[in-house]
């Protein structure tokens, strides 16, 4: 959805037609990159550096597909961030430090008893260490729950290519998984 | 117990995806679900695929922090702060290249005038049986004609913040 479709003239967004696309946008940009990097202030950085990005190069960018844009920009600066962490602090290991690690930076929802701590914690590395695109098309299909289509516009990749990506990405997590399923955990 | 053959089993998981997804026909699922039901393995994977389908929907996002609408808000700020200033400058630096309406009016009705006027003045006088001297009925229609239109342009400039006049004393 476009909510500036009226209110652009010769592709200057105003101040306030801005602040609505931010106000409308920024929950799922931030919940993508919060997802990506398991970390709220880098997250809030990723966050902030995409919006002023495009308020820079609005001229550059088709606001019908603002959308799409946004979360190209916010996924590569997110995966850009995850990179730089991870060249920082070595490759991210599975033991059990690193589940606790993750665990305590995700707060469990009240409503998610439907698995185990545990589960959770492992889901997350495994999906951490997805390859891309796999992993950011789990986080926009399973987490943000995105359609197929709009999952394609955003990465430009082919639907088929996505579906494919996406098949791929569910076996090896439960590859991953089998042993921690909530019923063995 | 296992009732499915190796092969029979992956074509039932090719088809787990959809089945997660919604996208298998009615009566498909409902054979996938009986096929779960009977072999083990495929109702483990289904029962996995679930929990992590349920897992991942369920994720907890934390607030986006207050800094970033802040952070956003004063960069767009300064952005218009620094595009208004180079504006002005360059407006400054710009050379006057358009009149305002009124004075372009104003311009315009001058010439209309001093044209008529030119006229009136190189046309030569017909000839006529008066006397030298004694103005004729159309000289005198002529000249209140020019009084008339300078008395117009004049309000008009006056309106526009310019007069408009021959200078001279035309009607002297």
């Amino acid at each position: 959805m476009c909510v500036l479709r009226t209110q652009t003239i010769f592709g200057a967004v105003s101040p306030s037609a801005f602040n609505q696309i931010v106000a409308y946008h920024r929950p799922r940009i931030f919940a993508l990159a919060w997802h990506i990097l398991s970390d709220r202030e880098e997250a809030a950085d990723v966050t902030q550096t995409v919006f002023i990005r495009l308020w820079d190069r609005q001229a550059e960018i088709d606001m019908d597909r603002v959308d799409a844009w946004l979360l190209r920009v916010a996924r590569n600066a997110a995966i850009d961030a995850w990179r730089r962490r991870r060249t920082r602090e070595g490759v991210l290991s599975t033991d059990t430090d690193a589940v606790e690690q993750l665990a305590a930076a995700h707060q469990e929802s009240p409503d998610a008893g439907v698995a185990s701590s545990e589960f959770r914690g492992r889901l997350r590395i495994a999906v951490g260490q997805l390859p891309e695109p796999q992993r950011s098309i789990v986080v926009l299909r399973e987490i943000e729950g995105y359609q197929y289509d709009e999952i394609a516009d955003t990465l430009d990749l082919p639907l088929n290519t996505v579906k494919v990506y996406l098949h791929r990405a569910r076996r090896r997590l439960r590859e991953t998984l089998r042993v921690y399923s909530p019923e063995n955990a | 117990m296992t009732v499915l053959t190796q092969n029979e089993r992956n074509w039932w998981l090719e088809r787990l995806d959809a089945a997660i997804d919604g996208d298998l026909p009615e009566a498909e699922r409902e054979r996938f679900m009986e096929m779960a039901a009977l072999d083990p393995l495929l109702a483990d994977e289904w029962a996995l695929a679930e929990a992590m389908r349920s897992a991942l929907a369920s994720e907890h996002v934390p607030a986006c922090p207050a800094r970033v609408d802040a952070a956003i808000e004063a960069h767009v700020r300064a952005s218009l702060q620094r595009e208004r200033g180079g504006r002005g400058a360059r407006a400054d630096r710009a050379p006057k290249r358009t009149l305002r309406p009124a004075a372009l009016w104003s311009s315009v009705a001058a010439v209309i005038v001093l044209t008529i006027v030119a006229v009136v003045m190189i046309q030569p006088a017909p000839e006529t049986n008066f006397p030298a001297g004694a103005p004729t009925a159309s000289v005198d229609r002529a000249k209140q004609d020019v009084q008339w239109a300078l008395a117009f342009v004049s309000d008009v400039g006056g309106a526009a913040g310019h007069s408009v006049g021959l200078g001279g004393g035309e009607n002297q």
